[in-house]
């Protein structure tokens, strides 16, 4: 059975940072301590304009993990909610997961927007990016308010068919290539299973999700962040970690940054 | 020679001089202080061996209860002319430092002082360069212990100047300060070590004075606390402030 090895990273961006917020992107990644074949990468990213979303996306985060490690498990966020005195407001985060189980292909789900990425052992790599039009992402949390439900399906009506938007661009050696794009509407979008694919684990060596704040570094392409963040020079321990320091290093992202990373050794 | 296991490597320095480090693909951090501890064990220190094997216990013990001993990475020399400049065991995690192990020295010889400093900033310099090669963030502290002026090296202070200035205008270190101990009665030894500093560039000579049990024993906790200070101020920007000017 490979082996399966996890980190993950999150950094405030030069806007929050500027204007005295917290940082609103959260990540977590794990290995099923029941299950050594069962890995998960999860990045939340808070809504902006909202209320207490460094929180909101804490919660969305560690939900996720409780629902990929106990899917049967009953997660009464509501309560949870009450009991810190948060509204729907300060929910709004987008959730993408990616989840590796030994004998299954590759899960990857995107609640809201970002990015995921695959790298294959020979190095080739294909990475997908989500967006909603307008920067206003489908965030979970509307499921639990009409009014925000109907606000966010009314926003997007003038969309039409490019509300929401993915691409998916694969890199092979020499050759770089868009290799798909999709659009539907906010009407045609499944708010139950968000935008979910699988991905056949052959000879995967990497895979992982990243917060939209990949799209805005200043001076370079989101794929060109992703190539660089996944440019791993050891991985042991705190692998991500050292990446997104190093990365850091050298570039500034306006937004906050979050990364989850599976790493599959043979 | 220090034995090799799958968790230690070993590097090549120019000349005549190596060094072995922890593997870093095994390394889990994100930064790491490389700490170095040069002692003198020539003939003039006889008498005195288990005060220096109860200083050296004394740091590494301080240095493992340290909140950042996962981030410690301490190499160990000793120098004589009669052995050379030997490693009793290169950069190695606080975790896996047993320092019962620390044997008592045998105090013989004359002082091959350039060579400990050469060696011990030399190797650091190397290390962080392949440690900043793989991400991760380092800075340092060296601290050579001597009780008298160099007599027998083949380097010179001022191949010790370029590897400091080497670690000063490279970018692999963050900072590494270089501290000389003079633990010598005689004022001209003392004179010969503050220019030694001088013309090593190193960053700091304190001057003990006689060497005594008692002062041996409170240079462990100097080197400790100095050790931990560089440790917490990693990811600063720039080099401890904390570090004492006198022991």
């Amino acid at each position: 059975m490979p082996r399966l090895h996890t980190d993950s990273a999150f950094h405030i961006g030069a806007q929050h940072l500027r204007s005295g917020l917290p940082c609103q992107d959260y990540a977590v990644s794990g290995v099923n301590p029941d299950d050594a074949g069962h890995a998960y990468a999860i990045v939340s990213d808070g809504c902006s304009s909202g209320g207490r979303t460094d929180v909101g996306a804490r919660i969305a985060a560690l939900a996720g993990e409780q629902y990929v490690l106990y899917p049967r498990k009953f997660i009464d966020l509501l309560a949870v909610w009450q009991i810190l005195g948060l509204t729907p407001h300060d929910m709004l985060a987008t959730v993408v997961t990616a989840q590796v189980r030994s004998g299954d292909d590759i899960a990857i789900r995107v609640a809201g927007d970002g990015v995921v990425a695959v790298m294959r052992r020979d190095g080739a790599l294909k990475m997908m990016r989500a967006e909603w039009a307008g920067n206003m992402p489908w965030y979970p949390a509307y499921g639990v308010s009409r009014v925000l439900f109907d606000g966010f399906i009314e926003a997007h009506a003038k969309h039409g068919d490019e509300a929401f938007t993915t691409e998916t661009w694969v890199y092979d050696g020499p050759d770089v290539a868009r290799v798909d794009c999709s659009n539907c509407s906010v009407t045609g979008f499944s708010f139950v299973n968000g935008f979910s694919m699988r991905v056949p684990t052959d000879d995967v060596a990497v895979v992982a999700a990243f917060s939209d704040g990949v799209c805005q570094v200043e001076g370079t392409t989101w794929q060109d962040v992703v190539r660089d963040l996944l440019s791993f020079k050891t991985t042991e321990g705190d692998f991500v970690k050292r990446r997104m320091n190093r990365f850091l290093r050298d570039h500034k992202p306006l937004d906050d940054i979050s990364m989850a990373a599976i790493l599959v050794e043979p | 020679m220090p034995r090799l296991g799958d968790d230690m490597e070993t590097h090549q320095m120019g000349g005549n001089f190596s060094f072995t480090g922890a593997r870093i693909t095994n390394l889990g951090a994100t930064e790491y202080t490389l700490a170095t501890v040069a002692v003198d064990t020539t003939g003039s220190l006889q008498g005195h061996e288990a005060d220096l094997r109860e200083m050296l216990v004394t740091s590494a013990r301080a240095c493992q209860k340290s909140p950042r001993s996962d981030n410690l990475l301490l190499r160990v020399l000793t120098f004589n002319s009669s052995s050379g400049v030997v490693e009793v065991h290169g950069f190695k995690l606080l975790a896996d430092i047993n320092p019962d192990d620390y044997k008592q020295p045998t105090c013989y010889g004359m002082t091959p002082l350039y060579d400990a400093t050469y060696s011990a900033i030399g190797a650091t310099n190397l290390y962080a360069e392949k440690l900043d090669a793989q991400d991760f963030l380092t800075n340092a502290v060296t601290i050579i212990i001597t009780d008298g002026e160099d007599n027998s090296s083949t380097t010179r202070p001022s191949m010790i100047a370029d590897e400091v200035e080497k670690a000063t205008k490279g970018e692999h270190l963050e900072s590494h300060v270089t501290i000389l101990i003079g633990l010598t009665s005689s004022s001209m030894s003392a004179k010969a070590l503050q220019e030694f500093k001088n013309e090593g560039r190193l960053t700091q000579f304190i001057d003990v004075g006689e060497v005594t049990k008692g002062k041996l024993a409170k240079l462990g906790g100097f080197v400790s606390s100095s050790i931990s200070s560089t440790s917490q101020a990693l990811g600063t920007g720039g080099a401890s402030q904390n570090i004492a000017a006198s022991i």
